[in-house]
């Protein structure tokens, strides 16, 4: 059984498409569409690693970020941050604010998979 | 006392006297308005420390003249062009030294030093002034007044720049003019009241002096060249205001058409992989192709998306570039790589001949990759079924190492009058190519524009109809040049390092 993903996206269409090649993946997948329910679904499932787009409506991911790392008493979740912004200011802001991982859109699900194993295999 | 008051009272004119003081408050209070505006837009401060000092100064210059203007001396007076002139400039740097204190510090110390400054300005101003003074007369000084003279000017600059310290309402502002007009006046009396004329047949000569009027059109000259100058500074920051406001909006109109440019086309490649997925398992051949058509295009539209950052960054000069050291080989075997595929498209063969003995680079690798998959992709894409050669080899230049990439391609070639041009900014060759080939012609402007802040050019050799060679070369050390660069002694002795290190 491959461990639990937590996707928050805020886009339905990409939303569907990454879950389903996750699902695809062999990977138990969580929704969430903004950054408030990202930490409700949080705390609910407590995913090993999460995936999470930054600008999304109610709360950003990088808001939300900070509340799940609150409620992550244990610090073994993961998060990779995914954003069609293009800045290379925003990758350094990303590292800074504590995600693990930083990936462009669109996605190159090949780069997406190699991130995927190796924060799974990390926290293992 | 009573000689300060009876001089200003018997000696002077008092219609022009009464303009000598409407100058000067005109002139101060127009630098305390200054002083706040400048203060408020914190903008082109440089250029409003300037007009500040050039209308302090000015004022204070014009102030003295008028005055003198006003002077009734007993005998027959004229003034020496060069010193007036000597005077005025003393007076307006008196003033920029004081506002440019102002400027670096606001603490008590600086407060005083402006003061000093702004007041020792005027008093050199005043008595430079009078040496321009040619009169048939002698001269009695009485040195009691004249560092009274000096201490009141001072005192009341210290306090009017102690008043601007403070808040800054209009009201400290205008309390600050005030203190600056008394600054100047009392400053202005009491030293006339230091000097007394008496008369002698010297037989001075006044030929080559300014007479009354001459001064006159003098001081008219100077307050409308100050008010010229106050004029085109606010017409400077309107303008720099404007461009950056300009530039910001365009800046922030670019990222955000950058990302919402992406946002589809991550669903579009996105949904398109999974249709190539789906075709591939139930062996569709027809449409996995035409999914790879989709593909290859949103690839293409993501690459000009990112051209198009990069061709801004580059205008606005926020294009940057991080140079780290890291195996040549390793990156050249890597541009191979991904080269490969591209050449293949249009049937064309690919030969690379490395002879570069090169083992580590230092340069920005993600700039340098981008210039090379640039010409490549090019080479590639203008040459049907021909050849595309990638020769790299080491080539000095100007006394530094470099790396000579050659890009050669059998394709359709340049005319000799276009080789110039494709370089520039927007423009391809012809809008034929454009169209047959696709492009928006800005990516070899930014490969000319990577290639000199890697320290190295790029150039072209071209024959219509026989094919093209591309020349990039670029810096095999960059911050090893740049830290030694004001030396040849030193890029030999980087190089030289570098070659112990190899």
């Amino acid at each position: 059984m491959k461990p639990l993903i937590l996707l928050v996206e805020d886009h339905d269409d990409n939303r569907a498409v990454i879950k389903r090649r996750l699902e695809r993946r062999g990977h138990e997948v969580v929704e969430a569409d903004d950054g408030a329910s990202a930490v409700e679904a949080y705390a609910k499932h407590k995913p090993q690693l999460i995936i999470m787009d930054l600008s999304m409506p109610n709360m950003s991911g990088f808001d939300a970020l900070a509340r799940i790392r609150e409620l992550d008493e244990e610090g073994c979740a993961r998060c990779i941050a995914v954003t069609a912004h293009s800045m290379q200011s925003i990758e350094e802001r990303c590292a800074q604010v504590g995600f693990d991982g930083f990936l462009a859109k669109p996605i190159d699900f090949g780069l997406l998979s190699d991130e995927i194993d190796r924060h799974l295999s990390a926290s293992d | 006392m009573y000689r300060v008051i009876s001089c200003a009272l018997f000696e002077h004119e008092p219609f022009q006297l009464a303009l000598a003081a409407g100058i000067c408050a005109a002139c101060f209070t127009a630098v305390a308005l200054v002083a706040m505006h400048a203060e408020a837009s914190r903008k082109a401060r440089r250029g409003w420390i300037a007009c500040m000092a050039l209308i302090a100064g000015g004022g204070a210059w014009a102030t003295h003249f008028v005055a003198m203007l006003a002077y009734r001396p007993p005998v027959a007076v004229g003034f020496e062009i060069g010193l007036t002139a000597v005077s005025l400039v003393i007076g307006v740097a008196g003033a920029w030294l004081a506002f440019f204190i102002r400027e670096k510090r606001r603490d008590r110390l600086g407060t005083a030093a402006s003061g000093a400054a702004f007041g020792s300005g005027v008093a050199a101003l005043h008595f430079i002034g009078m040496a321009s003074l040619r009169a048939d007369a002698y001269r009695l000084w009485e040195f009691d007044l004249i560092v009274a003279s000096w201490l009141l000017c001072v005192g009341f600059s210290l306090a009017a720049f102690q008043t601007l310290s403070k808040n800054k309402s209009l009201y400290r502002h205008l309390l600050a003019c005030g203190f600056f007009v008394a600054a100047v006046i009392s400053l202005h009396f009491t030293a006339m009241g230091a000097l007394t004329l008496v008369p002698l047949a010297l037989d001075v000569d006044l030929t080559g002096t300014l007479n009354g009027t001459g001064l006159a059109v003098m001081i008219g000259i100077t307050v409308a060249g100050m008010l010229c100058v106050v004029a085109l500074q606010a017409f400077a920051e309107q303008r720099v205001d404007l461009a950056r406001m300009q530039n910001e909006a365009k800046s922030q109109f670019l990222a955000s058409m950058s990302h919402e440019l992406r946002t589809p086309l991550t669903s579009i490649i996105a949904y398109t992989e999974e249709l190539a997925y789906s075709a591939a398992q139930d062996k569709r051949q027809a449409d996995l192709r035409d999914a790879n058509v989709i593909l290859e295009a949103s690839q293409h539209l993501l690459g000009l998306i990112s051209d198009l950052m990069d061709y801004s960054k580059i205008q606005e000069g926020k294009f940057e570039i991080e140079p780290r050291t890291f195996p040549f080989a390793a990156f050249v075997d890597d541009i191979v790589a991904v080269s490969k595929p591209l050449a293949a498209k249009n049937e064309n063969e690919l030969v690379v001949e490395l002879g570069s003995k090169l083992e580590m680079i230092d340069t920005d690798e993600a700039r340098l990759r981008q210039c090379l998959l640039n010409l490549m992709s090019n080479a590639a894409k203008f040459t049907h079924g021909g050849l595309v050669r990638l020769r790299i080899s080491d080539d000095w230049r100007g006394g530094a190492r470099g790396v000579l990439f050659e890009v050669i391609d059998t394709g359709i070639g340049i005319d000799k009058e276009k080789q110039a041009r494709i370089f520039e900014r927007f423009r391809q060759a012809d809008e034929t190519v454009t169209r047959r080939y696709g492009g928006a012609g800005f990516g070899l402007s930014i490969v000319s524009e990577i290639a000199a802040r890697l320290g190295g050019e790029v150039s072209v050799e071209s024959e219509p109809g026989a094919g093209s060679c591309f020349s990039l070369w670029v810096l095999s050390n960059l911050r090893g040049l740049e830290a030694g660069a004001s030396t040849l002694q030193n890029r030999a002795d980087a190089n030289e390092d570098e070659r112990a290190a190899a």
